[in-house]
């Protein structure tokens, strides 16, 4: 009941309350701007919030992060442009049924969704993250070795065409967290003599550039793109008869979404995608959908908003992002000294109390804003791209200058961000680089940790149970697609057969 | 009679694996310019093991892509799609960027901005002055009070 009543008392307080409605609606704002999202928004707000309060500056974060996760929505179905790449499968159904003259329904069934799985994912949230991290109680270096290669197996599934590509990302990130004066050492690795690089690469700067600098230079080759309104729309709420016909796909949607959320690196997109299928699988009318169903947009919907509570677990009790935008987060926390794990809960329990009522209120936020501000929030999408990205990548930079107020990190910033763009454009997404990068310091420092502990017989982290499980776990999800793959090929190749001996 | 066709191969994902196992090669040998240090410091793992193994890890993953990209299956080489050129405006964009970078320290930040906001917007096609006056002023007004007065950041 502790952490309940603590949630209760942030949410009593009305500096706090506040700071959900303007974190809130500056979510919203940036959610419904297609080409910004939570990734580069929390990134762009990183030099500001490592001033701050940590639980403010958290707590900031997360409101953000649920407030743009909606937002995406109200692009998907108003212009057929997903805000965020969470909402991309919400332009299937949204956009159709917008475009079929009931706009202010599909807004509706997006927002109602949208804080029903929301509010449901936090609450799985709240009681899972606390136990998950006593589960880390019993973590040695072993385990912590195997949890993150476990992470970064799950690389496998994420954004991007190719699978090798994203480990070769993935890879690359590690290989970027060597950079610097190696700590046992005391040796430089990678710093060709910079003085800049003795103490490794920012990791802000990297993300500040991949993220939001590579999206300006895709920007740059999108200036013709025009976008319209299909529709002037005011959110509707469901209606009974509508209510009665998805309540039984949010409830699904927002399981599935808490579940992938709570998987690292996964997030939004994936829960949003699988949810999606699911409901396409499960439903009766399945020749509805992509013609502008309701349960099509309901389940992306409660999905990917489940899914941002369920990414905070393993981010909060483990130290492993559940995805890009916790990943930021993740770094705000250690930049701020607040290290992920058990000993938070006994160390900060008003910085998670702060975290978990910081995404409630979010979610109640974005229901009201939502419901009387759909109108104008799909106005903002009309910003031309000319006037917007300049002040954005001008934001970057000063953003990545005011944190050591150093040129030399302006430099890298826009370094990572043409690295990131051509990467990028060969199929090599940037979340496997930031996954890599976050993780690499982890396993390097638990292998030599492990090494110590077993006289350099690395082959006894397999009897270590729980370091075997992860281990199991990661092979499964690097084999996964692969046998997946092999066995619709054979399924192909033996339908083929079938079908030429029938010839 | 008609001779074998050679394999139909992804030239494109073939130079970047390349370019990926040039890299990692160059990397592996930066590595040997590492000072060593005595065993007992080391505690047993020098500080060149780690990244040698990333860096073996990428050359076989690049080697592996490499090894896809020269047996495509007609059907994969039939989806291949044409890679498309990088539109010259991306270059003029991170010139831009580049520049903007370049002349903070000498003319300052805000001048700077004065100067970099409306190019790349006229960069990007925009021709409407007075809103890039307004947008571009009252930004760079806001960026002022943020970064000056409420941060305290020393800009240049």
């Amino acid at each position: 009941m502790e952490p309940l009543i603590l949630v209760l008392q942030f949410l009593g307080d009305p500096s706090n309350l506040l700071i959900i409605a303007l974190g809130t609606l500056v979510g919203l704002i940036v959610g419904a701007l297609p080409g910004l999202g939570s990734v580069i928004l929390i990134a762009l707000m990183l030099p500001f919030v490592v001033r701050m309060d940590p639980t403010t500056g958290i707590a900031l974060c997360a409101i953000v992060y649920c407030a743009t996760t909606y937002g995406g929505s109200i692009t998907a179905i108003l212009i057929n442009t997903p805000g965020t790449p969470a909402a991309a499968m919400t332009t299937y159904d949204g956009f159709p049924l917008a475009q079929k003259g009931e706009a202010g329904r599909a807004l509706g069934i997006a927002t109602f969704s949208s804080a029903i799985g929301g509010v449901l994912g936090i609450i799985v949230m709240i009681f899972a993250t606390p136990l998950l991290s006593r589960l880390a109680y019993n973590f040695g270096p072993a385990e912590f070795f195997a949890l993150a290669v476990f992470g970064m197996s799950m690389l496998a599934s994420i954004s991007g065409a190719s699978l090798l590509k994203n480990f070769i990302g993935g890879a690359f990130g590690i290989l970027l967290a060597t950079v610097g004066t190696d700590i046992t050492t005391g040796v430089e690795r990678f710093t060709f003599g910079s003085s800049h690089l003795y103490e490794g690469v920012e990791v802000l700067q990297i993300m500040i550039g991949i993220f939001a600098g590579g999206e300006l230079l895709r920007q740059a080759t999108q200036t013709h793109v025009v976008r319209e309104l299909v529709a002037e729309a005011v959110t509707k709420l469901p209606s009974m008869a509508d209510f009665r016909s998805i309540w039984v796909t949010v409830l699904r949607a927002s399981g599935i979404g808490t579940f992938i959320g709570i998987l690292p690196a996964e997030g939004g997109k994936v829960a949003a995608m699988i949810a999606y299928n699911e409901e396409l699988r499960w439903s009766k009318n399945r020749a509805e959908f992509g013609k502008g169903a309701i349960q099509g947009i309901a389940a992306p919907e409660a999905a990917n908003n489940a899914a941002t509570g369920g990414t905070m677990v393993p981010t909060l009790a483990l130290g492993i992002p559940g995805g890009g935008s916790t990943a930021i987060i993740l770094t705000a926390m250690l930049i701020l000294g607040l290290r992920p794990g058990p000993q938070l809960f006994v160390d900060q329990p008003d910085l998670l109390a702060g975290i978990f009522g910081a995404m409630l209120g979010a979610n109640v936020c974005f229901l009201i804003y939502g419901l009387i501000g759909a109108k104008l929030f799909s106005r903002i999408t009309l910003i031309p791209t000319t006037i917007l990205w300049p002040c954005v990548i001008t934001l970057a930079c000063l953003g990545a200058f005011s944190l050591q107020q150093s040129m030399f990190d302006i430099g890298v910033m826009i370094f990572f961000a043409v690295l990131g763009f051509f990467l990028n454009r060969h199929g090599y997404a940037p979340a496997p680089i930031v996954m890599g990068l976050i993780l690499g310091g982890l396993i390097e420092t638990s292998l030599k940790q492990s090494y110590l502990i077993y006289d350099g017989d690395l082959l006894r982290i397999l009897q270590q149970p729980i370091a075997l499980v992860f281990l199991v776990l990661s092979v499964l999800g690097i084999c996964g697609p692969l046998i997946a793959k092999a066995l619709g090929a054979f399924r192909d190749s033996q339908a083929e057969m079938m079908k030429g001996n029938d010839e | 009679m008609s001779t074998p066709s050679a394999r139909p191969i992804n030239r494109q994902v073939l130079i970047e694996s390349i370019v990926i196992m040039v890299f990692a090669a160059a990397m592996y040998g930066v590595t040997y310019t590492f000072d060593k240090v005595p065993a007992i410091l080391a505690q047993g793992i020098q500080p060149t093991a780690y990244p040698r193994a990333i860096l073996a890890i990428i050359f076989i993953l690049a080697a592996i892509q490499a090894v896809k990209a020269m047996r495509l299956t007609d059907i994969e080489f039939a989806e291949l799609k044409p890679a498309k050129a990088v539109p010259p405006i991306v270059f003029k964009t991170i010139g831009l960027l580049i520049g903007f970078a370049v002349i903070m320290p000498i003319v300052g930040t805000f001048l700077a901005m004065a100067i970099f906001l409306p190019a790349l917007a006229m960069l990007w096609g925009e021709r409407r002055w007075l809103m890039m006056a307004l947008s571009f002023g009252g930004f760079i007004a806001f960026a002022y009070g943020l970064f000056r007065l409420l941060m305290h950041v020393p800009l240049p």
